[in-house]
């Protein structure tokens, strides 16, 4: 027993070419996507850059134009959504009012003609999984908002979906109670193994729970990688913007041999030149380079190494855990955002505001954006 | 001077409410109340205040043949045509919300449009129609003229329900593996029964009510009760025609409190 015997073969999901116009809007631009056997992938974008589409797309709700969508190695592309066998859950869970929470969950079952007893058991494993054990008989109404969502998640994966879609998942939910279901919906998951889309717009969210994330923008993907590789080395400002606060450098650049290069950026009457490690060889000409706030220390003597910036505290905040300042840079229009983490309490050195300080980083702690 | 606006503009509402509810309880549950009233009197003739008391006019109702006979064939009536109309109204109320059907707004307002036509106009023209389909007056005539004015209430309120509630109940029940036909009946029916059953109780009172079209389509054996009572009245005037309306009443009165119990009368209001 247990929830082992839960677990669905997991199979990889695939998006070829997939375009879809609504009238003149383009919701998705011919995007292909993978995602392998048994990872949460998340969908990260903002509102109306196609998320939903792709996931609706998937389900069979709507047809694309072009491209196909493969499970397993399937083209599902002719099936209606009722035998795709997916798991989906919608962002107000759309539990059958009219249904107990044991014949919700039993819903996709009885479809399935699986038999009493086995849809019983079947039924009490997966409310033990999502910890609401002798839940059976309540109605939705009598649940919070925290549990409808777990029993709405134990609906979806009862059936052993190949794959399961979220939209949204948790964002009906408080602040406190969507932390820690994001932890469960994690736990759940990774016990069912199930290749699992989660769309959010919530960059945060996206980060902890997923092991791959996407980012969109209307209508594209812009970037796929690990969390740590789409926060760290964005390929586009967009991406680099949306994952967090983010500085950005412009200027001339120019090849500075072994995957380094430098770029010399000028404010007002100076010109800094600042080094950046990139490994393709781009062109020569404008380009950008971000700097994410906690990347960079403040010092009042200039450090000898890195790259370096100098500015005049604008402003300061204490946020807790970190230090975030504001440094206009002479010549700059906006200021630089430094994030400094708050040590001990004795030994650390606050910045005032008016005060000149050094910015420094390490050459690999930015990165170059490519494709704008 | 701050006064004046701010005591019309909070008084006169109020003024014309009350003065409504005067005239309302005046004008329509007064001349009702007499009606009641009346039915129970002793004398030989419509007298009010009544005297005494006595149930001899519902008596005299249930004796008299056509009475009996027309109320049969109203309650008769009013069944089939809530069937019919349900049958008919509640997959067009359905497709038109949720069916991927060019211009469903058009469509919704054509289904509607029994509404704001004169009833008589209705009648007089069924009457010609079904005639030269070689129907002529007959309980099937009837059916279908009912029918015709009771589907818009059918379709209003099952298609106010069914909009009111979202698709992903539906679409999450498609991707859990159920077909058309098992999303129809353990998700759609169920979260529309309350529309239906409230559109369908609303078209027995409107069948039970009507006088204009069915006065079209009377014969001896498709009268319904209120025509009958209007012919009574055109030759006697004595209380059981009180009665006949009083009866008439308790059951309107009674499908009234059924659909404001499931339904809510306010979602109604707007129908009639
Ligand atoms: N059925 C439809 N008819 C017309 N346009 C649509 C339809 N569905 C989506 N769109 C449009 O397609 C674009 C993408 O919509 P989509 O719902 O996929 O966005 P989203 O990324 O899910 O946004 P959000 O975060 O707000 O949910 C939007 O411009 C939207 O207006
Ligand atoms: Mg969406």
């Amino acid at each position: 027993m247990g929830a082992s015997s839960s677990v669905g073969a997991s199979l990889e999901l695939r998006l070829e070419g997939i375009s879809k116009r609504f009238g003149q809007v383009v919701a998705l631009d011919r995007s292909d996507l993978t995602v392998e056997p048994g990872l949460l992938l998340s969908l990260l974008g903002p509102s109306g850059c196609g998320k939903t589409t792709t996931l609706r797309i998937i389900a069979g709700f709507e047809s694309p134009d072009t491209g196909r969508v493969v499970i397993g190695d399937r083209d599902v592309g002719q099936l209606p959504p009722n035998k795709r066998g997916l798991g989906m859950v919608f962002q107000n869970y759309s539990l059958f009012p009219h249904m107990t929470v044991g014949e919700n969950i039993a819903f996709g079952l009885k479809m399935a003609r699986v038999g009493p007893r086995e849809v019983r058991s079947r039924v009490g494993e997966m409310l033990d999984l999502v910890h609401l054990p002798g839940f059976e008989e309540r109605y939705p109404h009598q649940l919070s908002g925290g549990q409808q969502q777990r029993v709405a998640l134990a609906r979806s994966l009862v059936t052993r979906p190949a794959v399961l879609l979220l939209d949204e998942p948790l964002g009906a939910l408080d602040k406190n109670l969507r932390e820690n279901m994001q932890f469960e919906l994690r736990r759940i998951q990774r016990t069912l193994g199930t290749t699992t889309i989660l769309v959010t717009h919530d960059q945060e969210e996206a980060l902890t729970l997923s092991d791959r994330v996407v980012v969109m923008n209307q209508g594209k993907i812009l970037q796929v990688g690990s969390p740590n590789d789409v926060y760290e080395f964005p390929h586009t400002r967009f991406v680099s913007e949306f994952l967090g606060a983010s500085n950005l450098f412009e200027g001339g650049l120019a090849h500075a041999g072994d995957g380094t290069f430098e770029l010399a950026v000028t404010h007002g009457e100076d010109t800094t030149v600042l080094r950046v490690l990139h490994d393709d060889n781009v062109g020569t000409g404008e380009a950008m380079i971000a700097v994410r706030p906690e990347k960079i220390s403040l010092s009042e003597e200039a450090p000898d190494r890195g790259n370096v910036v100098r500015g005049e505290v604008a402003g300061h905040v204490f946020r807790g855990s970190y230090h975030a300042y504001e440094i206009e840079v002479a010549g700059r229009d906006d200021p630089v955002f430094v994030y400094s983490q708050a040590r001990s309490r004795s030994g650390e050195q606050v910045f005032q505001p008016g005060q000149a300080v050094h910015m420094s980083w390490d050459e690999s702690d930015s990165v170059l954006l490519t494709d704008n | 001077m701050n006064w004046l606006p701010y005591s019309v503009s909070s008084r006169l509402p109020r003024l014309s409410l009350v003065a409504y509810m005067v005239a309302f309880f005046v004008f329509l549950l007064g001349p009702i109340f007499i009606v009641v009233a009346i039915s129970f009197t002793t004398t030989e003739f419509v007298a009010f205040p009544p005297k005494g008391f006595t149930w001899r006019w519902y008596e005299r109702f249930f004796d008299y043949e056509p009475f009996v006979n027309s109320f049969i064939v109203s309650v008769e009536l009013a069944v089939a045509t809530a069937l019919l109309g349900g049958f008919i109204g509640i997959p067009a109320a359905l497709a038109v919300v949720r069916g991927r059907v060019p211009f469903a707004d058009s469509i919704m307002t054509f289904l509607l449009s029994p509404l704001s036509m004169p009833l008589i106009v209705i009648g007089f023209s069924l009457l010609f129609f079904l005639s030269a389909l070689g129907l002529g007056v007959s309980f099937l005539s009837l059916l279908i003229a009912h029918t015709v004015i009771s589907v818009p209430y059918i379709v209003r309120t099952v298609a106010g329900v069914y909009r009111s509630i979202s698709p992903d109940y539906e679409e999450t029940a498609a991707v859990l593996g159920a077909n058309r036909i098992q999303i129809f009946f353990y998700i759609t029916l169920p979260m529309i029964k309350p529309g239906i059953f409230a559109g369908m109780l609303f078209a027995m009172l409107i069948s039970i009510d009507n006088l204009p079209i069915s006065f079209f389509f009377g014969s001896y054996e498709t009268n319904t009760l209120p025509v009958v009572m209007l012919s009574y009245l055109e030759h006697q005037f004595d209380p059981s025609v009180a009665a006949a309306s009083s009866i008439q009443l308790v059951v309107a009165v009674i499908g009234l409190f059924i659909v404001e119990r499931i339904y809510g009368l306010d979602a109604m209001a707007p129908a009639t």
